[in-house]
């Protein structure tokens, strides 16, 4: 039978995996934000 | 009869004590008077030793009813005394059952109010703990995202791509 500690271990690592996720994601939309302010919308990378 | 008379005189004679029936030979009327005479004289002896043991039998008797009383009055002294006890007893109780209640109630309000402060603190320092590791999270970010644009722009950025990019930063700044 799993302890408390480490139920709460697999809790916390399935949302660490999720906000590293979302934090990818928003790196992502951050980046494209920054050269599209950069160079416009127009060039393309 | 004369049998039995010679049966008698015979058994009487073989053990050397016989009955006389002549009242004068047998001397009853002197052991009589002698009898009456003992019992008149001593009679006032005897009274007076009864008398004497009645004096002591009562004296015993007053002793023994004086122990009787003495003893009762033990008695009631220690009943007295043990309900006193008892008294003193239950006012201990009740004061221990009281004095129980007041502690058992201080521990459970001095217990809920520390719960509350460490309750406050923990939110507190769980508050300040967020913001800074938002604040992290946000530069983490930042850095990153301009480290990926940084690498993208590398090897690309040649001098059409530079001019393209200061024409739109000159028409940028008009408006």
């Amino acid at each position: 039978m799993p302890s408390l500690i480490d139920k709460t271990n697999r809790d916390l690592e399935a949302q660490k995996n999720l906000a590293l996720e979302k934090l990818e994601t928003q790196v992502d939309e951050l980046s494209d934000l920054i050269k599209e302010k950069l160079l416009g919308k127009e060039v393309i990378l | 009869m004369d049998l039995s008379n010679q049966a008698l005189n015979g058994f009487s004679a073989h053990l050397a004590v016989s009955f006389n029936p002549d009242i004068f030979e047998s001397n009853i009327i002197n052991i009589s008077l002698l009898l009456g005479g003992i019992l008149y004289l001593g009679s006032s002896a005897l009274s007076e030793s009864l008398s004497e043991r009645q004096e002591k039998i009562i004296g015993a008797i007053q002793e023994a009813e004086e122990r009787l009383q003495q003893a009762d009055t033990r008695l009631a002294e220690g009943e007295k005394q043990l309900e006193q006890a008892q008294l003193v007893i239950e006012s201990i109780k009740t004061d221990a059952e009281t004095t129980a209640r007041k502690v058992k109630s201080e521990i459970l309000t001095d217990g809920k109010a520390e719960i509350e402060r460490l309750t406050s603190s923990a939110r507190a320092q769980i508050g300040t703990i967020e913001a800074r590791v938002r604040k992290q999270i946000s530069e983490y970010v930042v850095t990153l995202a301009l480290k990926r644009v940084t690498l993208q722009l590398e090897g690309k950025l040649n001098s059409n791509l530079q001019q393209q990019i200061l024409d739109r930063n000159i028409s940028n700044l008009g408006e």
